[in-house]
Formats: C-alpha cells, sequence, structure tokens
C-alpha cells in the first residue's frame, strides 16, 4: 500500500461535525471575546499561577530537593491537599531517587508515588558533558530553555534551545523518558527549565488499577540534533531500565446508583464511583449520551457535573493531574450531584440536583 | 482599533478557519461525537486564556491541533481506558465499495495505529507537527506509522 493510496483513501474520509457546531462554537467564541467567559479565565489564570508557583518553589530547590523535603508531596499541598505526615514518611521511605546516564545526560528520578489510580514522578536532567545540551523530548528547538513548556517562560528574556545552542556551539541532545506501566506508556508532560540549560520533568499517570507495586519500565530515547532540526545519523540510543512503582494500596470504594436524565438533551447519570485513597478521592461518573454511548462529564455540554455533601455544599477539588477529584474526609453515605452551567464559571446558578445513596 | 480587539480579531478567525479540523482529531481520538465537540470547546477556552504563550500567529494552526489533542487526552484519561463506541456512533462511512473496506479495517486498529495514520493521511499533517501535537519523538511517529500501514495491509489483505 503506497503512501498515495493512503492519502487518497482516507484523504476522503474527512466526517463533518453534527449539525449546529459552527453556531454553538461561535457563540463561545462571542461569550470569550465579550468577557462572559471571564470567571472561568480568572480561575484558569489562577490555577496557573498556582502552579507554577509551586514549580518555581519546587525546581529551585532541583539538587536540594531532597535536602529541602520539597516535591510532589508539596505540589499537592499547593493544591490545598491535606497529606498525613505519616503517609508522606512511608511514601519517602518506599522510593528511593535513583540515578542514569543516557547520552551525555545525567537523569536522577527522584520521586515516584502511586496510589492504585495515579501516579506521579519528577525527574532531574543535567548535561554530563559540558558540549551537549539536553531538550527534553517533547520541546521544541525554538521553545525557551527557562520555564515551563505547558505553563509559560520564566522571568528571565527567553533564550530558545537554537539559541543558547548557537552561543555555546553546544550539540543538543533531545531526551524522551516514558515510565510504561503499559503498552502505550506515559510521557512526561512538562518540565521547568532553568537557565543553565538543566531542567525538572514532571509527569503523571491515570488510570491504574494495580494494587500492588507495579513493575514498570523506565524507558528512555535520546537523538543528537543539529542547530536546523535534524536528527544526527546514529546517535539514537532507547534503553530501558526496569523500575518498581510502589503503590499505596489502601482503596475505599463506594458505589451510588442512579437513573436520572441530565438536562432535557437525552443524557443520563447512571451511577457514580467514589475511589478514596491516599492521596485523593476519585470520582468515575457512569454517563451516557443521547445514543446510550458511554460518554463523559461533557455529556449535556453545556451543563457540567459537580459533586456535594448531603446538604448542598459542593465538595472542594481534589489533587489531580488528570481525572476528577474531590478533597473528601471520608466516602460518604449519601450526596448530591448538582448540574450547572459550565460556561458560567464557578459561581453558576445550579440547574438541577440528582440525590444521590450508597450502595449497601 | 485596540490591540485587544485586534488580536481577538485573529483569534475568532483562527479558530473558525481550524475548528473543523480540530473536530476530527478530536474525533479520531475519541469516536464520540459529543466529545469531540466538547474538546474542541474546552481546547477553544484554554486557546484564549493561553493567547499569551502564542509566539507568531503563523504557527497557530499545530498550536491549536496540540491543544485539542491535550483536551482529547483529558478525556481519555476520565474515561479511564478507551471505550468502544458502536458503530452508529460515528460518522457514516463513505459508501463507494472501495473505500467501506477500509473504514471498517481502520477502525479495527488499536488507538494509536488508527491515531497517527489519519493524522498523517487523512489530515494530511507533516510528521514534525504530529510529533509536536502527540508529544513523541519523531522517530516513534515514523516507527507507529510503519507498524500501522504494515498492520492495515495485513487487515486489507485478508477477508473481512
Amino acid at each position: 500500500m503506497t503512501d498515495q493510496e493512503l492519502f487518497d483513501l482516507l484523504g476522503s474520509r474527512q466526517p463533518q461535525p453534527p449539525a449546529g457546531f459552527d453556531a454553538r462554537h461561535d457563540r463561545l467564541l462571542r461569550r470569550i471575546i465579550t468577557g462572559k467567559e471571564e470567571k472561568y479565565m480568572r480561575k484558569q489564570r489562577l490555577l496557573r499561577v498556582a502552579l507554577i508557583a509551586a514549580l518555581i518553589v519546587m525546581t529551585t530547590g532541583a539538587a536540594l530537593a531532597a535536602m529541602q523535603g520539597f516535591g510532589l508531596i508539596d505540589l499537592m499541598k499547593q493544591y490545598g491537599h491535606q497529606v498525613e505526615e505519616k503517609q508522606v514518611q512511608q511514601w519517602n521511605a518506599r522510593f528511593k531517587p535513583q540515578t542514569y546516564e543516557i547520552g551525555h545526560a545525567k537523569v536522577i528520578l527522584k520521586e515516584m508515588i502511586a496510589d492504585g489510580v495515579a501516579y506521579y514522578a519528577s525527574a532531574d536532567v543535567e548535561s554530563a558533558d559540558d558540549s551537549y545540551l539536553i531538550m527534553p523530548g517533547f520541546a521544541e528547538l525554538d521553545a525557551p530553555v527557562t520555564g515551563t513548556t505547558n505553563l509559560g517562560p520564566g522571568k528571565e528574556p527567553p533564550v530558545s534551545y537554537r539559541q543558547m545552542a548557537a552561543d555555546t556551539g553546544n550539540t543538543i541532545e533531545r531526551l524522551s523518558i516514558y515510565i510504561e506501566l503499559s503498552q502505550d506508556g506515559e510521557s512526561f508532560f512538562d518540565s521547568m527549565g532553568r537557565a543553565d540549560g538543566s531542567f525538572t520533568l514532571i509527569t503523571g499517570g491515570y488510570g491504574m488499577t494495580d494494587t500492588q507495586d507495579v513493575q514498570a519500565s523506565l524507558r528512555f530515547i535520546v537523538e543528537g540534533m543539529d542547530a536546523q532540526g535534524s536528527l544526527i545519523p546514529d546517535t539514537r540510543q532507547d534503553v530501558s531500565h526496569p523500575l518498581t512503582v510502589p503503590v499505596q494500596t489502601d482503596k475505599q470504594v463506594k458505589r451510588y446508583a442512579a437513573n436520572q436524565a441530565i438536562g432535557e438533551g437525552g443524557a443520563m447519570l447512571h451511577g457514580l464511583t467514589l475511589t478514596r485513597t491516599a492521596l485523593t478521592t476519585y470520582a468515575d461518573y457512569q454517563l451516557t449520551d443521547k445514543g446510550g454511548n458511554p460518554s463523559g462529564e461533557g455529556v449535556a455540554w453545556p451543563l457540567y457535573l459537580r459533586l456535594a455533601d448531603a446538604a448542598g455544599t459542593p465538595y472542594e477539588e481534589g489533587f489531580t493531574l488528570s481525572g476528577t477529584a474531590y478533597r473528601m474526609d471520608a466516602l460518604p453515605d449519601a450526596l448530591q450531584v448538582q448540574v450547572y452551567t459550565f460556561t458560567q464559571g464557578p459561581d453558576a446558578q445550579v440547574v438541577q440536583t440528582i440525590e444521590l445513596k450508597a450502595e449497601p | 482599533m485596540s490591540e485587544k480587539q485586534r488580536r481577538d480579531e485573529r483569534f475568532v478567525q483562527a479558530l473558525t478557519a481550524h475548528r473543523e479540523q480540530m473536530y476530527r482529531v478530536a474525533l479520531t481520538m475519541l469516536r464520540s461525537p459529543q466529545e469531540a465537540e466538547d474538546a474542541v470547546s474546552q481546547a477553544t477556552l484554554k486557546a484564549y486564556a493561553g493567547l499569551h504563550r502564542l509566539r507568531s500567529w503563523d504557527s497557530v494552526r499545530p498550536w491549536l491541533m496540540r491543544i485539542t489533542v491535550n483536551a482529547a487526552h483529558q478525556t481519555l484519561r476520565r474515561r479511564k481506558r478507551e471505550t468502544v463506541y458502536p458503530a452508529e456512533a460515528l460518522p457514516e462511512p463513505p459508501t463507494s465499495a472501495q473505500e467501506t473496506p477500509l473504514w471498517m479495517y481502520l477502525d479495527t486498529l488499536p488507538h494509536d495505529m488508527r491515531v497517527i495514520l489519519t493524522l498523517r493521511y487523512g489530515e494530511n499533517l507533516p510528521i514534525d507537527e504530529i510529533a509536536h501535537m502527540l508529544r513523541i519523538p519523531r522517530g516513534t511517529v515514523s516507527a507507529r506509522l510503519t507498524r500501522a500501514k504494515r498492520k492495515l495491509a495485513e487487515q486489507l489483505g485478508k477477508e473481512p
């Protein structure tokens, strides 16, 4: 099968958006630029600032992080998530920082925690050879060396990897790191770079079902690159190391049955499963769209869902970098699902309340 | 016209020009028209909130696509694992006798192979841009494409 045949065949597969897509999107654009989405934006900005602050504190310590005790646990605290000291000590005791050398990079995997649903890790990366500049695998040549990939540049005047390599005469080496818990693996999703070219990678994965320590794989792929972004032949290395992921096993699960319509468009809430772990409480809604197909929490967009206690007080969001989580001291026997208009922001009026009780 | 008005105007122009492709990319990953539209809405909000990070309007399309992929990934993570949607949830396949089998076989491929084939050959995106969107090395994109093409060819060589 030639490339041209694939272009011809797949290029003809151009599914059109559903009826009304353009009109709905136009309305969203109008709301955004007229400021009616301001509350949502403000919330996003605050979250971004909070996360940047957390990451800056985390990485200014970089090599000192272990000594200063700052790391992922502190990142959780920045989110307002309370973590028991005893649990923290237990986590710290179960993972020991590990150092790896790959290509011309030195990597210290300094933290790795998992609660049986999600896992988080951080790693410090620096060049082990003054003539090489190490670049995160998902960064671009013209991305700033300092600051975070996802959250914006740092305060320093931005210098790109391309520019820094040109200024120093260094060869660029692109380093990708994967923690492979499953066939697909999960790549580091963000980095905080420092002016000397070193950086801290932070990653998270979601969807674990293991309740015991997991034998995973830590995979490094390194490739040399010239200043034009072309890979240098014969520089690629692909190396894997075994990695034991310590899993916190104390999980409680409660299921809440429901058979309620969400809004008037045919979406249904069939139930809710809450999983309380050492880190947070994850919410897994069982929803279907009007066609009866499994769907996510945006099933009745722009209506959205949040959880409240039986008296109607919304739960605060719990620590998670993916999925949906709440802060709960214990799994309740009764609670509410509140339906609100997402685009009106966190202060939106509740348009529907669904009472749920835990199954015996 | 103020700086903000000019910026907003360009933002609306860019989103209007690229939203259908954002939708198709999200649909390829999520296989649910409803969730694909949600992902486009989420991506639009995030793009506007992060507009200050766009370095050049020349690169607005890959930037929007990457944000869309992130939004779709969030949905996938929320589902915990990919749900295989029944065929009726997907858009109607072409009726041509030559094309219909490809649809059938493409939808039987694993998620990562299906996504990468559609992005490369359905959306005609360059390998660099796919690597940027999916945050994987270019070599990984090429390797997955090769595996996906081989798998598709194997499938097409068999009776359905």
